[in-house]
Protein backbone atom coordinates (compact mmCIF):
# COMPACT_ATOMS: atom_id res chain seq x y z
CA UNK A 1 0.00 0.00 0.00
CA UNK A 2 1.51 3.39 -0.95
CA UNK A 3 2.44 5.84 1.75
CA UNK A 4 0.16 8.86 2.01
CA UNK A 5 0.25 12.11 3.91
CA UNK A 6 -2.86 13.63 5.45
CA UNK A 7 -2.48 17.31 6.18
CA UNK A 8 -4.58 20.29 7.15
CA UNK A 9 -4.16 24.04 7.33
CA UNK A 10 -6.54 26.74 8.51
CA UNK A 11 -6.10 30.06 6.72
CA UNK A 12 -7.26 33.57 7.36
CA UNK A 13 -9.36 35.08 4.57
CA UNK A 14 -6.50 37.08 3.07
CA UNK A 15 -4.92 36.44 -0.34
CA UNK A 16 -1.52 36.63 1.29
CA UNK A 17 -2.35 33.24 2.87
CA UNK A 18 -2.53 31.55 -0.54
CA UNK A 19 1.23 31.29 -0.94
CA UNK A 20 1.60 29.73 2.51
CA UNK A 21 -0.95 27.04 1.69
CA UNK A 22 0.43 26.19 -1.71
CA UNK A 23 3.99 25.94 -0.39
CA UNK A 24 2.78 23.43 2.19
CA UNK A 25 0.87 21.38 -0.38
CA UNK A 26 3.60 21.42 -3.03
CA UNK A 27 6.22 20.41 -0.45
CA UNK A 28 4.36 17.14 0.15
CA UNK A 29 4.32 16.27 -3.55
CA UNK A 30 8.05 15.82 -3.96
CA UNK A 31 7.96 12.04 -3.56
CA UNK A 32 4.63 11.44 -5.29
CA UNK A 33 5.68 11.36 -8.92
CA UNK A 34 4.31 14.67 -10.14
CA UNK A 35 6.39 16.36 -12.80
CA UNK A 36 6.80 20.12 -13.28
CA UNK A 37 3.72 20.40 -15.48
CA UNK A 38 1.63 18.54 -12.90
CA UNK A 39 2.89 20.77 -10.09
CA UNK A 40 1.99 23.84 -12.16
CA UNK A 41 -1.50 22.43 -12.64
CA UNK A 42 -1.94 21.66 -8.94
CA UNK A 43 -0.61 25.08 -7.92
CA UNK A 44 -3.02 26.81 -10.32
CA UNK A 45 -6.11 24.83 -9.34
CA UNK A 46 -5.34 25.25 -5.64
CA UNK A 47 -4.86 29.00 -6.07
CA UNK A 48 -8.18 29.28 -7.85
CA UNK A 49 -9.97 27.30 -5.15
CA UNK A 50 -8.40 29.39 -2.39
CA UNK A 51 -9.01 32.72 -4.11
CA UNK A 52 -12.66 31.79 -4.62
CA UNK A 53 -13.01 30.69 -1.01
CA UNK A 54 -11.38 33.86 0.32
CA UNK A 55 -12.86 36.50 -1.99
CA UNK A 56 -16.26 35.04 -2.83
CA UNK A 57 -17.01 32.41 -0.20
CA UNK A 58 -15.86 34.39 2.83
CA UNK A 59 -16.14 37.82 1.17
CA UNK A 60 -12.57 38.53 2.38
CA UNK A 61 -13.93 38.65 5.94
CA UNK A 62 -10.84 38.08 8.08
CA UNK A 63 -13.01 36.78 10.91
CA UNK A 64 -13.80 33.79 8.69
CA UNK A 65 -11.37 31.03 7.83
CA UNK A 66 -10.63 28.72 4.94
CA UNK A 67 -9.64 25.12 5.63
CA UNK A 68 -7.32 23.24 3.30
CA UNK A 69 -7.03 19.47 3.74
CA UNK A 70 -4.98 17.27 1.49
CA UNK A 71 -3.80 13.74 1.03
CA UNK A 72 -0.72 13.17 -1.10
CA UNK A 73 0.34 9.72 -2.21
CA UNK A 74 2.19 8.30 -5.18
CA UNK A 75 -0.45 8.25 -7.85
CA UNK A 76 -2.84 10.86 -6.51
CA UNK A 77 -3.20 14.11 -4.59
CA UNK A 78 -6.60 15.01 -3.16
CA UNK A 79 -7.19 18.55 -1.93
CA UNK A 80 -10.31 19.82 -0.17
CA UNK A 81 -10.90 23.57 0.27
CA UNK A 82 -13.75 24.67 2.54
CA UNK A 83 -14.96 28.17 3.33
CA UNK A 84 -17.51 29.50 5.81
CA UNK A 85 -19.70 31.22 3.28
CA UNK A 86 -23.20 30.36 2.08
CA UNK A 87 -21.90 28.59 -1.02
CA UNK A 88 -22.77 28.99 -4.68
CA UNK A 89 -23.95 26.99 -7.68
CA UNK A 90 -20.94 26.23 -9.88
CA UNK A 91 -23.08 25.50 -12.92
CA UNK A 92 -24.46 29.05 -12.74
CA UNK A 93 -21.04 30.56 -13.45
CA UNK A 94 -21.04 31.90 -17.03
CA UNK A 95 -18.64 30.26 -19.45
CA UNK A 96 -15.71 32.69 -19.63
CA UNK A 97 -14.66 31.39 -23.05
CA UNK A 98 -17.82 32.62 -24.77
CA UNK A 99 -17.23 35.62 -27.04
CA UNK A 100 -19.35 37.91 -24.90
CA UNK A 101 -17.35 37.03 -21.77
CA UNK A 102 -13.78 37.23 -23.04
CA UNK A 103 -13.31 40.85 -21.92
CA UNK A 104 -14.71 40.27 -18.45
CA UNK A 105 -11.88 40.40 -15.87
CA UNK A 106 -13.33 37.71 -13.60
CA UNK A 107 -15.14 34.39 -13.71
CA UNK A 108 -12.37 31.99 -14.75
CA UNK A 109 -11.58 30.20 -11.50
CA UNK A 110 -13.97 27.25 -11.78
CA UNK A 111 -13.10 26.61 -15.41
CA UNK A 112 -9.38 26.69 -14.64
CA UNK A 113 -9.84 24.16 -11.84
CA UNK A 114 -11.72 21.84 -14.18
CA UNK A 115 -9.20 22.32 -16.99
CA UNK A 116 -6.19 21.40 -14.88
CA UNK A 117 -7.47 18.75 -12.45
CA UNK A 118 -8.54 15.19 -13.21
CA UNK A 119 -11.60 15.57 -10.98
CA UNK A 120 -13.36 18.58 -9.46
CA UNK A 121 -16.45 18.25 -7.29
CA UNK A 122 -18.44 20.56 -5.03
CA UNK A 123 -20.61 19.74 -2.05
CA UNK A 124 -24.32 20.52 -2.32
CA UNK A 125 -23.95 23.93 -0.68
CA UNK A 126 -21.03 24.90 -2.91
CA UNK A 127 -18.71 25.95 -0.09
CA UNK A 128 -16.44 22.91 -0.32
CA UNK A 129 -14.48 21.83 -3.39
CA UNK A 130 -12.49 18.63 -3.86
CA UNK A 131 -9.63 18.60 -6.36
CA UNK A 132 -7.98 15.38 -7.51
CA UNK A 133 -4.87 15.13 -9.67
CA UNK A 134 -2.97 12.05 -10.79
CA UNK A 135 0.52 12.11 -12.30
CA UNK A 136 0.48 12.68 -16.03
CA UNK A 137 3.27 10.13 -16.31
CA UNK A 138 1.30 7.06 -15.24
CA UNK A 139 4.41 4.99 -14.64
CA UNK A 140 5.53 7.39 -11.93
CA UNK A 141 2.54 6.45 -9.81
CA UNK A 142 3.21 2.74 -9.73
CA UNK A 143 4.87 1.02 -6.76
CA UNK B 1 8.29 25.45 -8.41
CA UNK B 2 10.38 28.57 -7.81
CA UNK B 3 9.73 30.80 -4.85
CA UNK B 4 10.38 34.03 -6.76
CA UNK B 5 7.36 36.27 -6.91
CA UNK B 6 6.57 39.06 -9.29
CA UNK B 7 8.83 41.87 -10.48
CA UNK B 8 7.84 44.40 -13.11
CA UNK B 9 10.20 46.56 -15.19
CA UNK B 10 8.71 49.39 -17.23
CA UNK B 11 10.60 51.05 -20.08
CA UNK B 12 9.60 53.85 -22.44
CA UNK B 13 10.79 52.65 -25.85
CA UNK B 14 9.61 55.81 -27.60
CA UNK B 15 7.05 58.53 -26.85
CA UNK B 16 4.18 56.25 -27.76
CA UNK B 17 5.44 52.77 -26.85
CA UNK B 18 5.93 51.21 -23.42
CA UNK B 19 7.66 47.86 -22.88
CA UNK B 20 6.81 46.05 -19.66
CA UNK B 21 8.87 43.02 -18.60
CA UNK B 22 7.21 40.69 -16.12
CA UNK B 23 9.41 38.30 -14.15
CA UNK B 24 8.57 35.59 -11.68
CA UNK B 25 5.12 34.37 -10.71
CA UNK B 26 1.85 36.30 -10.72
CA UNK B 27 0.41 34.14 -7.95
CA UNK B 28 -1.48 34.61 -4.73
CA UNK B 29 -1.72 38.23 -3.65
CA UNK B 30 1.00 39.23 -6.14
CA UNK B 31 -1.47 38.92 -8.98
CA UNK B 32 -3.41 41.84 -7.54
CA UNK B 33 -0.18 43.82 -7.29
CA UNK B 34 0.13 43.35 -11.04
CA UNK B 35 -3.01 45.41 -11.44
CA UNK B 36 -1.59 48.19 -9.25
CA UNK B 37 1.62 48.24 -11.28
CA UNK B 38 0.08 48.24 -14.76
CA UNK B 39 -2.50 50.98 -14.42
CA UNK B 40 -0.10 53.88 -13.72
CA UNK B 41 1.34 53.20 -17.19
CA UNK B 42 -1.85 54.69 -18.61
CA UNK B 43 -0.71 58.10 -17.36
CA UNK B 44 2.06 57.96 -19.99
CA UNK B 45 -0.62 57.96 -22.73
CA UNK B 46 0.92 55.11 -24.71
CA UNK B 47 -0.45 54.11 -28.09
CA UNK B 48 1.15 50.71 -27.76
CA UNK B 49 2.11 48.58 -24.78
CA UNK B 50 4.12 45.38 -25.09
CA UNK B 51 4.21 42.88 -22.23
CA UNK B 52 7.32 40.69 -22.37
CA UNK B 53 6.32 37.41 -20.71
CA UNK B 54 9.53 35.47 -21.40
CA UNK B 55 10.31 35.29 -17.68
CA UNK B 56 6.77 34.99 -16.32
CA UNK B 57 6.53 31.46 -14.94
CA UNK B 58 2.99 31.46 -13.59
CA UNK B 59 -0.26 33.38 -13.75
CA UNK B 60 -3.59 32.79 -12.03
CA UNK B 61 -7.06 34.10 -12.86
CA UNK B 62 -6.49 37.27 -10.81
CA UNK B 63 -3.43 37.98 -12.94
CA UNK B 64 -5.41 37.25 -16.09
CA UNK B 65 -8.06 39.66 -14.85
CA UNK B 66 -5.44 42.37 -14.40
CA UNK B 67 -4.24 41.87 -17.99
CA UNK B 68 -7.79 41.91 -19.34
CA UNK B 69 -8.74 45.03 -17.40
CA UNK B 70 -5.57 46.74 -18.64
CA UNK B 71 -6.33 45.65 -22.21
CA UNK B 72 -9.87 46.97 -21.98
CA UNK B 73 -8.71 50.34 -20.68
CA UNK B 74 -6.06 50.69 -23.41
CA UNK B 75 -8.60 49.73 -26.07
CA UNK B 76 -11.02 52.38 -24.80
CA UNK B 77 -8.24 54.93 -25.42
CA UNK B 78 -7.48 53.61 -28.90
CA UNK B 79 -4.24 51.97 -27.77
CA UNK B 80 -3.06 48.40 -28.25
CA UNK B 81 -1.70 45.73 -25.93
CA UNK B 82 0.58 42.96 -27.20
CA UNK B 83 1.81 39.93 -25.28
CA UNK B 84 5.20 38.57 -26.28
CA UNK B 85 7.22 35.43 -25.61
CA UNK B 86 4.76 33.67 -23.32
CA UNK B 87 6.22 30.50 -21.82
CA UNK B 88 4.64 27.19 -22.75
CA UNK B 89 2.80 26.92 -19.44
CA UNK B 90 1.48 30.48 -19.43
CA UNK B 91 0.52 30.24 -23.11
CA UNK B 92 -1.47 27.10 -22.32
CA UNK B 93 -3.42 28.98 -19.64
CA UNK B 94 -4.20 31.77 -22.12
CA UNK B 95 -5.24 29.27 -24.77
CA UNK B 96 -7.51 27.28 -22.45
CA UNK B 97 -9.32 30.54 -21.67
CA UNK B 98 -9.32 31.65 -25.33
CA UNK B 99 -7.43 34.77 -24.29
CA UNK B 100 -4.86 34.24 -27.04
CA UNK B 101 -7.74 35.42 -29.26
CA UNK B 102 -8.32 38.57 -27.21
CA UNK B 103 -4.70 39.67 -26.91
CA UNK B 104 -2.34 40.25 -29.82
CA UNK B 105 0.34 37.57 -29.36
CA UNK B 106 3.95 37.59 -30.57
CA UNK B 107 6.72 35.02 -30.22
CA UNK B 108 9.22 37.59 -29.00
CA UNK B 109 9.41 41.18 -27.78
CA UNK B 110 11.29 42.48 -30.85
CA UNK B 111 8.51 41.29 -33.14
CA UNK B 112 5.90 42.85 -30.88
CA UNK B 113 7.74 46.17 -30.83
CA UNK B 114 8.13 46.31 -34.59
CA UNK B 115 4.74 44.81 -35.40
Amino acid sequence: MPDSTDSKLVLESRLEEVNRAEAAVLDTLEACGFDAADRFAIKLALEEALANAIKHGNDSDETKSVTVEWTAAPGEVRIIVTDEGPGFTPDDVPDPTLDENLTKPSGRGVMLMRAYMDEVSFNDAGNKVTLIKRPSNAAAGRD
Amino acid sequence: MGAEHLSIDIEDRDPSTVLIHLRGEADGAYAEHLHESLFPVLDRDPMRVVLNLADLEFINSLGLGALIHFHNELASRGATLALAAATEAVLEVLQKMRLHELFTMFDDADSALSG
